[in-house]
């Protein structure tokens, strides 16, 4: 309910309430008011008509002397009694007219000359005046003027009388007036009291709200539109001064974050740069004839710089979350393939641990769907790798299935063009405490510290898997039993591809199943200011058999290319004296060079800065520390 | 005219001429007063000398005010009551409405609850103002079912000497209708003025019901109406003032005067068993009498 509701909720009652009474006052007063006036009204008439007919005959007899004549004294009474008659008939009021022992003498104004019961004693009690309302009889209710005129021969009682019907005729109308103006009054004040508030509170309080709300979506407000000075003009231009300070304030956190970012990318590459160094000529020393000794501690250098990336990554991944900048592929991919790729590592781990691991898969066709496989495998790597690192005896079961839109634990948006999916990775390890499920996907958590002791790891893993999940648009949830094991369940929904979609996937697949592990011989050029990074490379595509020529700067790679003789470009970013995008801008420049690939060779990790580099002319981006495979595919792809 | 300013011998001078109700007379002087200075205004005093004054000053330009006139639209000064003349007369009359009279008297009548009218007979002259007054009162009498009138006529003798002999016919004309009349009813002229005209009709011991005059009241008739003297007197002062300050006499409208008096007498209405109805007692407060019979 809005504020202005709200106050009109509150004012209404007020109103009603305050009218009302008002009102009721008005109509008691003025109802009493018109009772006394009827009854003044009426005494004065009566007052005047026993002066006027009966004490002017009477002083008239008296001074002439004609009082000792009957005939007169009969003939004068006879007169006063038309008199009464004639004034019932002008105003319509019925006259009675008693001697004062009660008997009747004249009636003026009743019903078929008849008099009327229940008057008598009220009039012989009347010694000089007398008003009042009076319940004569049965349907004779009436409002009453009485006086007495005491003289000898002339000993009368008259009374005026009004049915209070007629008046309460009138109170009715006062009461109905009364009710209409009420009512107006009501209508009218309610309206001012509407204009006033919505004028000078609700009005300005609106403008208020909508400064905060932009304020609250960090949108800059210049001015608002409140220009009373008052308390909410005053609060207005506080506001003006908080949207200010508190632009001021994002502007700095934005350039805060920015610099974070631009550190952690810096750190990104300067990491990866030596790190690449470090695998690549560690994995390029196990090819070599090194005795067992040798062997063993080769591999523990190729495990721990592995393991050194991973931790990298998953700071960097927490990171890109955190700040929004983690991006989605939308592509197309087969999950059986990728399902299969996925378990063969962990198929050789979990032997090693005595461990059996199995697939339990129910994919309808096409098992191709539309998503980012990468980040799905990423999913089931940090499940599976957990699944085996804390189940010491038993099983691990990974299950996916592909349920209907009905069965989705989330409402499906689009069911035609969705498949959801289910994983369910599922160990008989040592499960996790009740009171931990809660906050085991929050980042930095693992169930206690021993374990991080114990197994290592950053504890981002399942924070990253959340995350991951949870910007497919999916759900995740833990069921476990401390000492039985744990089963991490997840939903994902899938676009579907079109008819079109699957045949080129068919397609490329069939191609991929002819290539040959024999690629042609390419002169290879490699732009490289890193000594180390330079021979790794180079090692490595000429373990592939390719021609590689290397060169220190993207100023001589440009020169190389214009000499002419190369077929493939292999190009760092950061060189010195021309790096590699301006390099690759120079290469493209000249259309003759636009077929040669160009490969992007980085450290930096994140993917609008990959964006740019596409941009600038290179056809990939491979990130540093890059295996031997990744470079087999890519010359298999772009040769 | 003194009380509206004007002095006599300074600003204003009378030449009074007495015709004692003789039309000739009055002519003759009237022409020997002119003949011997034109007057700035000829006020003219009861019918006969106005209609002597009318015949010599019509068709000149010298003013004439008449007043003490039964019938000014009868005897033809004006053609309806409350309008002007549009020549060189003006004036007022000073009788009640004959149909006031009527009322008046019918009121009183009413009291005695009669099942048949009562029989009044306009005892009159020929005076041209009572035989006038005497043909209203027939014309409106069928509007008051109360009375019915006769009219009784004799011949209008002039001067003194004639007085004895006019009264004598009178009374003879009574005796003969005593025995079908209820009461009498004078009219305005010279004879309800007559003293001994009055009281030779009281001797007839017919009541009279009514008479323009307060001192016939006193004498014994029922009811009298009366503009008094000075009510006509500052009536006619006032047009006459306004004539002389230069306005036209045509562009002075015939009036009455508005306020009258009357008179009452309880024993002759107790005799035709009637009372006076309060409005009218408390009208005539001065003038009630309670006994009747000849006066000096």
């Amino acid at each position: 309910m809005s504020l202005y509701t709200k106050f009109i909720a509150a004012i209404i009652p007020i109103v009603l309430l305050g009218t009302g009474a008002l009102g009721y006052w008005s109509f008691t007063h003025s109802r009493d008011v018109l009772y006394r006036t009827e009854q003044q009204a009426m005494n004065l008439r009566l007052e005047s008509a026993i002066d006027q007919f009966v004490a002017r005959r009477y002083r008239l007899l008296e001074t002439t002397g004609l009082n000792a004549l009957t005939s007169y004294v009969d003939q004068y009474k006879s007169e006063a009694l038309t008199d009464f008659r004639t004034l019932s008939q002008k105003t319509g009021r019925r006259i009675l007219i008693f001697n004062r022992d009660g008997s009747a003498l004249f009636c003026g104004g009743c019903a078929n000359e008849t008099f009327p019961d229940g008057w008598g004693d009220l009039a012989s009690g009347v010694s000089d005046k007398l008003y009042g309302t009076h319940d004569a009889a049965p349907g004779d209710h009436a409002v009453f003027s009485a006086a007495g005129f005491a003289k000898p021969e002339w000993n009368w009682v008259a009374l005026l009388t009004i049915p209070e019907s007629v008046v309460s005729k009138d109170v009715e109308n006062i009461r109905l007036a009364t009710i209409i103006v009420s009512l107006a009054s009501i209508l009218a004040v309610a309206g001012m009291i509407a204009w006033v508030s919505r004028s000078l509170l609700v009005t300005p309080i609106l403008k208020l709200k909508l400064a905060a709300d932009s304020i609250a979506r960090q949108e800059p407000i210049s001015r608002i539109d409140i220009n009373s000075n008052d308390e909410l003009g005053r609060l207005a231009r506080d506001m003006e001064m908080m949207s200010q300070a508190t632009h001021d304030y994002v502007e700095r956190a934005n350039a805060a974050n920015k610099a974070k970012s631009g550190f952690l990318a810096t750190m990104s590459h300067e990491i990866r740069t030596p790190l690449n160094g470090v695998l690549g000529i560690a994995q390029l020393l196990e090819d070599t004839d090194l005795d067992p000794d040798q062997q063993r501690k080769v591999s523990n250098i190729v495990a721990s710089g592995k393991t050194l990336l991973a931790i990298i990554n998953d700071v960097l991944d927490m990171s890109r979350i955190e700040s929004g900048a983690m991006e989605l592929e939308d592509t197309v991919f087969d999950l059986k393939e990728l399902l299969s790729s996925i378990m063969t590592p962990f198929q050789t781990a979990a032997g090693q641990k005595g461990l059996t691991i199995r697939g339990e898969y129910a994919i309808s066709q096409p098992a191709q769907m539309r998503g980012d496989p990468v980040r799905l495998r990423q999913i089931l790597w940090n499940l599976l790798s957990n699944a085996v690192k804390f189940t010491e005896a038993g099983s691990v079961v990974l299950t996916v299935k592909e349920i209907s839109a009905d069965a989705a634990p989330i409402p499906v948006l689009s069911p035609h063009t969705t498949r959801g999916v289910r994983f369910a990775v599922t160990d008989t390890g040592t499960g996790v405490a009740p009171d931990r499920q809660a906050s085991i996907f929050e980042a930095f958590t693992q169930e206690d510290s021993t374990i991080t002791r114990k197994f290592g790891g950053t504890g981002l893993g399942l924070a990253i898997v959340s995350q991951i999940v949870e910007l497919m648009g999916g759900r995740i949830g833990i069921e476990s039993e401390l000492g039985k094991g744990t089963t991490i369940d997840v939903f994902i929904p899938f676009g579907t591809v079109t008819a079109e979609e699957l045949e080129r996937s068919n397609a490329a697949k069939t191609a991929a199943a002819g290539e040959r592990r024999t690629l042609p011989v390419y002169r290879i050029l490699v732009a490289e200011d890193n000594a180390i990074n330079a021979m790794v490379v180079t090692a490595v595509l000429e373990k592939l058999g390719q021609n590689v020529k290397h060169v220190e700067n993207g100023r001589e790679a440009v020169d190389e290319v214009m000499r002419g003789g190369t077929d493939f470009v292999f190009m760092d970013v950061h060189m010195p004296e021309m790096d590699g995008i301006e390099a690759t801008r120079e290469i493209r420049a000249a259309a003759s060079n636009n077929d040669i690939p160009i490969i992007g060779l980085t450290a930096e990790a994140f993917v609008e800065r990959h964006a740019e580099f596409r941009t600038a002319g290179m056809n990939d981006v491979l990130t540093k520390p890059f295996t031997e495979d990744q470079l087999f595919k890519v010359l298999s792809r772009y040769g | 005219m003194t009380h509206l300013g004007f002095k006599d011998g300074t600003d204003v001078s009378y030449s009074v001429l007495n015709a004692k109700g003789d039309y000739g007379r009055a002519k003759s002087l009237l022409t020997s007063a002119i003949d011997e200075s034109t007057p700035d205004l000829v006020v003219t005093v009861a019918t006969l000398a106005t209609r002597a004054g009318r015949d010599l000053l019509s068709g000149t330009t010298i003013p004439q005010m008449f007043l003490i006139v039964t019938d000014p639209v009868g005897e033809g000064f004006v053609s309806e009551m409350g309008k002007t003349s549009g020549s060189n007369i003006t004036g007022q009359s000073h009788v009640v409405p004959v149909e006031s009279q009527l009322a008046l008297v019918s009121q009183i009548l009413q009291t005695a609850k009669r099942d048949t009218p009562f029989r009044i007979g306009i005892l009159r002259s020929t005076y041209p103002s009572a035989a006038g007054e005497a043909a209203q009162l027939r014309a409106a009498a069928n509007q008051f079912p109360v009375v019915s009138l006769t009219d009784l006529g004799f011949p209008y003798l002039s001067g003194d000497s004639g007085r004895p002999e006019m009264n004598k016919s009178a009374v003879e004309l009574v005796k003969t209708y005593k025995d079908s009349l209820d009461g009498l009813w004078l009219v305005a002229g010279p004879n309800q003025s007559d003293l001994d005209f009055v009281n030779a009709v009281l001797g007839t011991g017919m009541p009279i019901v009514n008479s323009g005059n307060i001192r016939n009241a006193r004498l014994g008739a029922m009811l009298a109406l009366q503009s008094t003297v000075e009510l006509n007197g500052r009536a006619a002062a006032e047009a006459a003032s306004a004539i002389l300050s230069g306005t036209d006499p045509a562009d002075i409208p015939v009036t009455r005067p508005s306020k009258f008096i009357a008179g009452v007498n309880v024993l002759t209405a107790a005799r035709l068993g009637a009372v006076i109805p309060s409005g009218i007692l408390e009208l005539a407060q001065e003038n009630v009498f309670y006994r009747q019979g000849r006066g000096n």
